[in-house]
């Protein structure tokens, strides 16, 4: 693919949150999952506020009041965000195109996008999800060569898996490198695992 | 012009072939440990610290000098090409630095950055050698309630200007808020919000955040973009140089981001978060009113400016540093440290007891800013190549750094593993349209905030009018007011607009 296409849908998350996607924020989706973002860690901070052991001696205003504070704060923001996507939802099942409501998954990208593409989409997210946890679990035990290996390997496969067995060089070459920078030059020492018993 | 002799004494002691190499070694190796996302220049200077221990101390600190303007440019370097700040204060370059590279012109961005943080660094640093001791006295007058406001000034300009949509803007704002309480509350030792996990009893690191939220989050979302299962395009990293126009533009964003960001390296308000911000916002408002705005698709100011804002804050932390021996930022906090290895007391009487040294550091500023320029500016296009990369072994790459620069901070698997939760939260923020940069301001200046407001009430026994009980405060309040009035009437004629146009701007109708 050539550059001067996918340029148009890559301004930065600020703009294009502005730009691009205002057509699709009034969509109850997008604006109820705003008062997800917001509620969620509201609910946590009231919570654990509420949880929270506090000292003796805590002076004014103790360890409490900036948690309440913030939770308050986004509590309010939730629940003004929920109650604007309700009226926005209510105002357009009284008249809007039906079009708009479909695409409520809200994304300015996904929009444009056929099923097919939505698919393969999330088959890139899962192999890549895959990978990430995957290099969590077997950087202690494999160490840094191979499981640095594999999570070079599995992003670039998910991403375009034409040509795996040159990624697999490129890959190997990328955690030799990157072992060598920080063990020779930063002297900080990353898990060898089993190949530390080999070597 | 006693400050002038002492200062070209220390030129004396800093151009000697050999101090003058260790200032090019510190640029160098600063760079390339500031370009690693994740490790800014404070983990350069960290990291590069046992090396300066092998020297005398005036060849020490002439080397701290240049990893610490190297590692600054390091970080711009991988804002713009990469968009992933290794350090808070380089977000602001990402924004607009990452879609000039987009677009092409990546060596642009990495010039204007360049010639920003010259700018920045010199100017800067004649302020610190002229008029450090008369700005100590001025930043001792900040007591808690100064800090608070100035914090809150932060949130509100963050959330309101730099993002164009306030109301996602606050929820983000909100949502950083939220990440700065978890830890251990380092006034009264509570532990908040650690869900029972001792490993975020030290709360959850900037550095994990940023690089989460920006490097993780655009590594996921690529998968998400139609053009990202194309993974073998390329972008074009376009003609090398500043032309004309471009430096017409830039300029003036250089010298405003340099006045900007001078008075914050002297108070200790938290680094250069606010100063970078500040100037993006000024340069977006500006653009806006001028009329011709490209900002979202690659604006130059707004990369000269915060870059310049930057660097000069970064050198007028060296003011609170030398003059109070009280550390701003975590670089200063190293540099600190490395003083005190050599037995030197930063504080008041410093100018007097080693006055050749710190003559010798200041020198050897202005030099760091040189060969800053001198080195990367012709390297800019060959940085810029970097984009050449297949997008697959881009974004693999970044993945690994990200990973490697987090796991070697700590050697913990731990934030390795808080890294990618950060960065699946960046995922859905970029689904959903929410900005990053309040998430960011909210995490780095929340403790900030709830700290001196804790502090100016506790002073006051829980009086709240401490708060308003100075010009300073009483001066930012004001400016809070009319950014807040400035932007309702914005909000309002939005408003009328859309009633003549009902399709148009959903987002600023509250």
């Amino acid at each position: 693919m050539t550059t001067a296409q996918p340029q148009k849908n890559e301004l930065s998350e600020e703009e294009s949150d502005s730009r691009v996607s205002r057509p699709s924020s009034d969509q109850a989706g997008s604006t109820l999952a705003i008062a997800f973002f917001a509620g969620v860690p509201a609910v946590l901070l009231l919570l654990g506020s509420m949880l929270m052991r506090v000292p003796e001696a805590s002076g004014f205003l103790g360890p409490r009041f900036f948690p309440v504070a913030v939770g308050i704060f986004l509590m309010v923001t939730a629940l003004i965000w929920t109650a604007w996507s309700l009226h926005r939802k209510r105002s357009h099942t009284r008249g809007s195109i039906p079009k708009t409501a479909r695409d409520s998954t809200a994304d300015n990208e996904v929009i444009s996008e056929s099923d097919n593409q939505v698919h393969s989409n999330w088959r890139t997210l899962a192999i890549m999800a895959t990978t990430m946890v995957g290099h969590v679990v077997l950087l202690q035990p494999l160490g840094w060569l191979i499981s640095g290996t594999l999570l070079f390997w599995g992003v670039s496969y998910a991403l375009d898996h034409r040509r795996p067995f040159f990624d697999l060089c490129i890959a190997a070459a990328m955690a030799g490198t990157v072992q060598l920078a920080f063990s020779g030059l930063l002297d900080i020492a990353l898990p060898a695992g089993i190949l530390g018993k080999v070597l | 012009m006693d400050s002038f002799s002492l200062l070209l004494s220390g030129f004396a002691d800093a151009l000697t072939p050999a101090n003058l190499m260790w200032c090019l070694v510190g640029v160098v190796l600063g760079t390339a440990v500031g370009v690693l996302p994740g490790l800014g220049s404070s983990m350069a200077v960290a990291l590069l610290l046992p090396l300066t221990f092998l020297l005398e101390p005036t060849a020490a600190f002439i080397m701290f000098a240049g990893i610490y303007y190297g590692g600054q440019f390091g970080g711009a370097t991988t804002s713009i090409l990469l968009n992933t700040p290794g350090q808070s204060s380089s977000i602001a370059t990402a924004f607009e630095g990452h879609t000039m590279a987009r677009n092409g012109r990546a060596s642009q961005a990495l010039a204007a950055a360049a010639i920003g943080s010259f700018v920045g660094g010199i100017i800067a640093t004649t302020v610190v050698a002229f008029f450090a001791q008369s700005m100590v006295a001025f930043a001792l007058d900040f007591g808690p309630p100064e800090y608070f406001a100035l914090a809150i000034l932060a949130f509100a300009s963050t959330a309101a200007v730099v993002t164009s949509s306030p109301t996602r803007g606050i929820a983000a704002l909100g949502i950083g808020l939220a990440v700065s309480v978890v830890g251990i509350d380092s006034q009264t030792g509570a532990v908040r919000m650690t869900l029972g996990i001792p490993q975020l009893l030290d709360g959850i690191s900037i550095v994990i955040l940023t690089v989460g939220l920006l490097a993780v989050g655009e590594v996921l979302h690529s998968g998400f973009r139609p053009d990202g299962t194309a993974g073998g395009s390329v972008i074009t990293s376009g003609t090398p140089w500043l032309g004309k126009t471009d430096l017409r533009r830039s300029w003036l964003p250089w010298l405003r981001g340099t006045l900007l960001g001078i008075p914050f390296g002297a108070i200790p308000a938290g680094g250069s978060e606010i100063p970078t911000f500040l100037s993006y916002g000024a340069e977006k408002t500006l653009a806006r009113r001028r009329g011709h705005s490209q900002f979202g698709q690659g604006a130059i100011e707004g990369v000269a400016g915060p870059e310049a804002a930057n660097n000069s804050t970064s050198a007028t932390t060296m003011i609170p540093l030398l003059g109070l021996g009280l550390p701003i930022s975590a670089t200063a906090a190293v540099m600190l440290a490395a003083f005190q290895q050599y037995g030197i007391q930063p504080g008041p009487l410093l100018f007097q007891n080693d006055a050749d040294l710190v003559w010798a550091l200041l020198a050897s500023m202005f030099l760091g800013s040189f060969f800053l320029l001198v080195i990367n500016l012709p390297f800019a296009p060959l940085w810029a190549k970097l984009l050449r990369l297949p997008r697959r072994h881009l974004y693999a790459g970044l993945l690994v750094f990200a990973t490697v620069g987090v796991y070697s901070a700590a050697e913990s698997i731990f934030d390795v593993v808080l890294l990618y939760a950060v960065g699946a939260l960046g995922l859905l923020m970029r689904r959903y349209g929410l900005p990053m940069a309040p998430v960011l301001i909210g995490a780095i200046l929340g403790p900030l905030a709830e700290g001196k407001l804790r502090l100016a009430m506790a002073a006051s026994q829980g009086d709240p009018t401490v708060l308003f009980d100075s010009n300073i405060a009483i001066g930012v309040y004001t400016v809070l007011v009319l950014i807040g009035a400035g932007f309702l009437a914005k909000a309002i004629r939005d408003g009328r607009r859309r009633d003549t146009a009902p399709q148009d701007g959903v987002l600023s109708h509250r």
